[in-house]
């Protein structure tokens, strides 16, 4: 059994809820939830900073100390785009408190070390310490170079870039080179009170604990400053109606990548989601989809294609490894599967499957804290409390016309050839 | 059987074919995960079957892997599809598994499963396909650094031993893949003797062993015998560097251990080997915060240990601007515990988080099938951990330490920027 509660634990403060005896691990969220802004570096390396010690645990050698006491508890400081929000906190699981003999307090430890890491990090004369600042700010240049590492991840992040070029969306939630390079103590401190003051904060927790002690220890953890107004998400779906544009760029690497931009004007709190969503899975979602079957295994054109969703910023991305000869046979084939399914090629057995693959998504998602935790803070910046249950159902309605109605308004945007020329 | 202390149950059976069959329960999952398990990997290209030696192209068993999807009547993979089910397969070294996972028609899923491991279908054309396929993949593996330096480390750790050589083979090994020639290793290594059946999730055992009992083979087939060489106990090479355009530098540190005594504990020695890994520079160990402190790594460095037959060592590496540096210092560590012994205080509390993070694992139906299937293949059962890790010791942990400070058992592979080929750095 899961049952989920919310709770207002201050102003601008949530606490998502999933109380369920199922699992042998606890999962946790803590999250500053902000605009993205054309320049993100001052916020994007706070996680990390912030990360390097508390007032209580100064350094990594305590803290993680303290970590592998708590059964090797895992907390990671991480940086997130969620639609055109740029998202700053820490993930950590732990083995939930049923499962070892001295866990009763162990969800309220970890809730605490997290609203610790949020709000009362170890400072030097009221300001961040220099050496940790300097060395975070090397840190997240070497983050933001490295991106070009996995061309594969690469290619899709590129294709955003340029196709949103105009759009906050397109910015970078690590920040730009330049932005890290001038970063100076002083700004990163104005950011972080601009976070503190400002910033929506989003708590998660799933696993056997009683809520009531849960709320208590963040409530005691969690310092912020009182009486300020904090942001609430907002959403953009651009619908720009643009000519289709065709981009290539080279890289030194052996396979090509060819990566289709598609904007659908739906968001995951839209009626048509769930349409759209079937919609997806039925071009390419699984390996029973059009790209897989058509693409991959009937036209052996590449090692894996496949689109995904971007249910925030109501984009769709289709992702492929060719050869590079083969750009052209790809791309006319992955088009065809598309015109087809919109203009009545789409059969009622598909969308029955597409169908039962949705359900083993969505349902399999209930069986594992951090997708828990992912789908809720997704949910959150959405400003929707559809549970996984509730999207069931409406996935169980969703009829043929509907899905191929959907399609048909999905306009492509960009062709975009990341083009290997060899390693 | 019960396991505690976290009242896991576990059941198992052996049909008379020598297919094992164990099974999780999972009340309360949404989905049920299965997995066939067979013990052949890509390290078992040289191999004796019924008196006769073979000497196979490097990435058959991956390429067996692929080929085993396809039926006479189209692939598996649209099959599973049809129920919602996700079903994929990966090879490892050592092992090839073929799994799905549901949340309906659990055994309709199950007899594609069997069906699809025990109908071996191979023709020209087929196979003629799937190099094209398996072409791009191995392309785009050579496209991905840590990829390219997890090949490199092993190459450079053994000298005759296959895991030298990379999982899915080269374009020009797969190559000479025929329909003759993974006839006669789905012949040697496809029995049911020779396999695991695992699952987890909500199902009933009685009727999951009916059904594999139904659609296996019945006959016991003789087993081949791999050779994997003579055995050394220095590595081939201490550098393996590859150049790339990266932004910085990536890099492996392999530690070549001993492998796994006659009667020692697989799951044990795994566990020691993992903890000992931690120790050493795991991201709570103090070498690993004085590194991250002096800049030379930062929070994608990992540590790890592997157990293949005749072989094992521990693996640590991510990013860094001077891997070199890296190895010098780690190094350095491990010398240092293995002549003054590791601090009890911290050996305590890293055996405690190892805990932790194995309890973890019992959430994650593929991670604990795939260990059961590991360990299952020596005779061991996973859940059996909690028992074995009470007994490990201090002594145990420093032994592999001594191990990994001998002469010349060390590889560092690397991965570089380009500009650095010319001397730049």
């Amino acid at each position: 059994m899961q049952s989920l509660t919310q709770w207002d634990i201050a102003d601008g403060v949530r606490l998502t809820c999933i109380t369920t005896d199922l699992f042998q691990t606890s999962a946790f969220g803590a999250a500053f939830v902000m605009p993205l802004q054309q320049e993100n570096a001052a916020y994007a390396i706070l996680p990390a900073l912030l990360y390097q010690g508390t007032r209580q645990y100064p350094d990594t050698d305590a803290f993680g100390t303290l970590l592998d006491e708590l059964y090797g508890a895992r907390i990671e400081p991480y940086v997130r785009k969620v639609g055109e929000n740029l998202v700053l906190g820490f993930v950590a699981d732990v083995v939930d408190a049923a499962c070892v003999p001295d866990g009763s307090t162990l969800p309220m430890q970890v809730a605490e070390l997290m609203g610790a890491l949020m709000t009362d990090p170890a400072l030097e004369n009221g300001r961040f310490r220099t050496t940790e600042l300097e060395r975070e700010r090397t840190n997240l240049a070497d983050r933001i170079r490295a991106l070009r590492n996995d061309p594969r991840s690469y290619a899709v992040r590129r294709a955003q870039e340029i196709m949103c070029e105009h759009e906050l969306f397109g910015r970078c939630e690590y920040g730009t080179l330049e932005g890290v390079q001038s970063l100076d103590g002083e700004q990163v401190w104005q950011a972080y009170q601009h976070v503190l003051h400002h910033a929506k904060v989003e708590l998660f927790y799933c696993g056997s604990c009683q809520v009531d002690s849960l709320i208590q220890a963040f409530r005691q953890a969690l310092v912020l400053p009182q009486q300020s107004t904090r942001y609430e998400p907002e959403i953009d779906v651009c619908r720009t109606k643009c000519r289709v544009r065709t981009i290539t760029e080279e890289m030194p690497v052996a396979q090509g990548k060819l990566t289709l931009g598609l904007r659908t004007g739906l968001t995951g709190a839209d009626p048509d989601y769930p349409a759209l969503l079937l919609f997806n899975i039925v071009l390419g979602g699984y390996t029973g989809s059009r790209l897989f079957c058509h693409v991959r295994e009937k036209r052996s054109l590449c090692y894996y294609a496949s689109s995904g969703l971007d249910k925030v910023k109501g984009l769709m991305l289709i992702s492929s490894g060719i050869d590079n000869n083969k750009y052209h046979e790809a791309l006319t084939e992955i088009q065809r599967q598309m015109e087809d399914l919109c203009h009545g090629g789409l059969t009622q057995e598909e969308l029955e499957r597409a169908r039962r693959t949705a359900s083993y998504i969505v349902r399999s998602m209930q069986d594992s804290p951090l997708s828990l935790e992912r789908y809720w803070q997704t949910q959150a910046i959405l400003g929707s409390t559809m549970t996984p249950e509730q999207l069931l159902k409406q996935i169980a309605q969703v009829e043929r016309g509907q899905v191929m109605a959907v399609g048909r308004h999905i306009d492509l945007d960009l062709i975009y050839f990341m083009k290997g020329v060899g390693a | 059987m019960i396991y505690q202390p976290f009242g896991m149950e576990m059941r198992q059976t052996q049909l008379k074919n020598g297919l094992t069959i164990t099974y999780f329960p999972k009340i309360g999952f949404s989905k049920t995960f299965a997995m066939i398990a067979v013990r052949y990997g890509a390290i078992d290209t040289i191999f004796t079957h019924n008196g006769v030696q073979y000497h196979t192209p490097a990435g058959v068993a991956h390429f067996l892997e692929h080929k085993m999807f396809e039926d006479i009547d189209g692939n598996a993979l649209q099959k599973f599809g049809q129920t919602g089910a996700s079903p994929n397969a990966f090879t490892s070294y050592a092992m090839t598994a073929y799994h799905f996972s549901c949340t309906e028609q659990f055994y309709q899923n199950l007899e594609l499963l069997l069906h699809l491991v025990f109908t071996p279908y191979f023709t020209p054309e087929n196979v003629k396909k799937e190099k094209g396929i398996i072409a791009q993949e191995i392309g785009m593996m050579e496209d991905t650094p840590e990829w390219v330096t997890y090949v490199n480390v092993l190459t450079g750790m053994y000298h005759e031993h296959p895991l030298r050589v990379s999982i899915a083979g080269s374009v020009d090994s797969i190559e000479q893949i025929t329909p003759d020639i993974l006839n006669q290793c789905y012949q040697a290594f496809y029995c049911p003797a020779n396999m695991n059946l695992i699952v987890c999730g909500t199902a009933d055992f009685d009727q999951v062993v009916e059904m594999a009992e139904r659609l296996s083979p019945s006959q016991v087939i003789s087993l081949a015998i791999s050779d994997y060489g003579m055995r050394q106990d220095t590595v081939a090479s201490s550098e393996m560097l590859s150049y790339r355009s990266v932004s910085q530098p990536v890099f492996l540190l392999g530690l070549k251990d001993v492998p796994l005594g006659q009667g020692e504990n697989r799951l044990s020695r795994e566990m020691i080997g993992e903890l000992a890994a931690r120790l050493l520079c795991g991201k709570n160990s103090p070498l690993f915060s004085k590194l991250y402190r002096e800049g030379w790594i930062n929070r994608r460095f990992d540590t790890s240990y592997s157990i293949f037959p005749q072989a094992a060592f521990a693996l640590c590496g991510g990013e860094s601007r001077d891997p070199f540096v890296v190895r010098e210092r780690l190094l350095q560590q491990v010398h240092h515990y293995a002549v003054n012994g590791v601090d009890p205080a911290l050996f305590a509390r890293m055996k405690k988080a190892c805990y932790g993070m194995m309890v973890r694992t019992l959430d994650q139906p593929e991670e604990l099938c795939r260990a059961q299937a590991e360990t299952g293949f020596s005779g061991i059962d996973y859940l059996n951990f909690a028992q074995l890790w009470k007994d490990i010791t201090i002594q145990d942990v420093q032994q592999r330490l001594i191990e990994w400070d001998r002469a010349n058992v060390v590889t560092l592979s690397a991965v570089l920027p380009t500009d650095w080929q010319s001397g730049e750095r």
